[in-house]
């Protein structure tokens, strides 16, 4: 069985002919393995974010359906752990800290294993000494930080990460990525990793899925990535697979300007 | 340089500064508040008691009032009226805001209605609530409670529509059931937006209640001002404003206190 996988999917915003608009996704279809890292890639606009919105039950597939192992998914649920792009998605009222137990108490965990969990996601993601800090004092690389730490404090079966790098800088993406990849090896569940950007796919995923531009996107080439972790940025093997992907994307981009 | 910083105070929200860690933080409004005070002694040298009198004889006349009694009568009717008033337009506005916000439905049929008596100011009303509710505590009260009501209800409203849809879908995908995102989302983001709805409520009552009183009551600072000018008491006067202003500053800081406590570092600005 797949950890997750799309069947001929179909997303339409606007429902009952109030906005006649083209379906973001059609025949939308991959699957994902598991404890796999899937890097979903593509060029802006092209629904990558409502497949993920799909599988972590915010939205509802108009056709098809949104598996996770197996099951259609109805709604959100810890299982499918989400990482947001903005920092927004942090409670400002709670410190970094609290942020990452908001999953533990949620779930009625008690106050010593708590206090434990929070000690080691913290560290795990090289936040300790920072859990008495707001949002609004750490850095946007820090935040992100905590968002991570917060979905792992749920153990989730799957990690569903929306371009969660894309507002950083260029310096802080790069080592975001390293972390990421340190933290993924020492648990390895599946994930589903949004992102516009190639090299950051390269980088991180086992596989990297190319869409189409949109609307009406769907999957156009799967390329699996062979290649040791951590992996070297300037790795001829990944280079090669580098500049096939761009000449797609920029072929992508042309068609949806021409279309 | 000076200009800048003052204009980065300006930015900052209130709720923010703390003021006690500033440099200046006493000897500023100190010299403030003498230099008025300075101002008003030299005046009053020059008018007799019954027009302005001075610092010293104001003085005298409050620690009289305070000795017989009559200034805090007079300062519990008025608070009575101000937090029996208040307390029941809280009550009725915070789960209207919140039906207001919620529902669309709900909102559209009460539009008409705060829209309405939005500017409406509540001394307009006196006359009304006069004949309604007499010339005891009940008209005051219901001054009071139409002042907040609309502030409240208003601002819960705001609160409400400003709930982050990324927030409640983080702790959705965390596990939260209905009961638990309105626990962990949206009452932590309702609170200071109601909280400053109060603050401006209370700020508008306190001006309602002193005309009230001067137009229909027995007791109450305003009355005490208003009866004060058949005798020509000016330093009578002078304490009853003197003792409203401290009171308004007491209440203020004590709303700032609770919005540090319960949002300190989530406050309505942050959304513009």
């Amino acid at each position: 069985m797949h950890a997750a996988e799309f069947i001929g999917v179909k997303k339409q915003f606007g429902g009952r002919g109030e906005d006649p608009s083209p379906p973001a996704l059609e025949n939308f279809e991959v699957a994902i393995r598991e404890r796999e890292f899937f890097c979903l890639l593509g060029p802006s606009g092209c629904g990558k974010t409502t497949a993920l919105t799909l599988l972590a039950g915010f939205e509802m597939p108009t056709a098809g359906q949104a598996l996770h192992r197996g099951q259609p998914v109805r709604g959100p649920s810890a299982d499918r752990g989400v990482v947001f792009q903005g920092d927004d998605s942090l409670m400002p009222w709670l410190t970094a800290r609290d942020n990452v137990l908001l999953g533990p108490r949620i779930q009625g965990l008690e106050k010593a294993e708590q206090g434990e969990i929070a000690e080691r996601l913290l560290k795990l993601v090289g936040l300790d000494g920072h859990g008495h800090k707001y949002p609004r004092e750490l850095s946007g690389g820090m935040k992100q930080r905590i968002q991570i730490a917060r979905v792992l404090a749920t153990e989730p079966d799957m990690l569903l990460m929306d371009e969660p790098f894309a507002a950083l800088d260029a310096q802080t993406r790069g080592q975001m990525q390293d972390e990421l990849t340190r933290i993924w090896s020492s648990s390895r569940r599946t994930v589903l990793f949004i992102t516009h950007d190639v090299v950051e796919a390269l980088i991180l995923g086992d596989r990297v899925g190319v869409m189409h531009a949109g609307p009406r996107s769907s999957i156009r080439e799967i390329f699996p990535i062979d290649l040791p972790r951590p992996r070297d940025r300037t790795d001829p093997e990944l280079l090669k697979i580098y500049r096939r992907i761009q000449e797609i994307l920029a072929e992508e981009v042309q068609r949806s300007r021409e279309g | 340089m000076a200009a800048t910083r003052a204009f980065d105070l300006l930015l900052a929200p209130s709720w923010q500064a703390s003021e006690m860690e500033r440099p200046g933080a006493v000897v500023l409004p100190v010299t403030g508040a003498a230099i008025l005070i300075a101002i008003w002694g030299f005046a009053s040298l020059r008018y007799d008691v019954t027009i302005l009198p001075s610092p010293g004889q104001a003085l005298e006349e409050g620690i009289d009032l305070l000795a017989g009694g009559e200034l805090i009568f007079h300062a519990l009717a008025s608070l009575q009226r101000l937090l029996i008033g208040f307390l029941i337009g809280c009550a009725i506005a915070v789960p209207i805001g919140f039906g207001m916000g919620l529902s669309p439905f709900f909102r559209r049929m009460m539009e008409p209605i705060t829209e309405f008596f939005r500017y409406i100011p509540a001394i307009a009303m006196v006359v009304f609530a006069l004949i309604w509710f007499g010339i005891g505590e009940a008209s005051k009260v219901f001054l009071i409670f139409y002042n907040t009501f609309f502030s409240v209800a208003l601002a819960t409203e705001a609160g409400v529509k400003h709930i982050s849809q990324v927030r409640i879908n983080a702790v959705r995908s965390l596990g939260a059931n209905r009961r638990q995102v309105l626990q962990f989302v949206v009452v932590p983001s309702v609170v200071p937006y109601a909280i400053q709805g109060m603050r401006m409520g209370m700020g508008r009552a306190f001006a309602t209640i002193v005309s009230a009183e001067i137009l229909a009551a027995n007791s109450g600072l305003g009355f005490l001002i208003f009866s004060s000018r058949e005798f020509s008491r000016m330093d009578t006067v002078i304490v009853a404003i003197a003792v409203l202003g401290v009171l308004g500053i007491v209440i203020d800081r004590l709303f700032r206190r609770m919005t540090r406590m319960v949002g300190g570092n989530y406050l309505p600005s942050e959304m513009g």
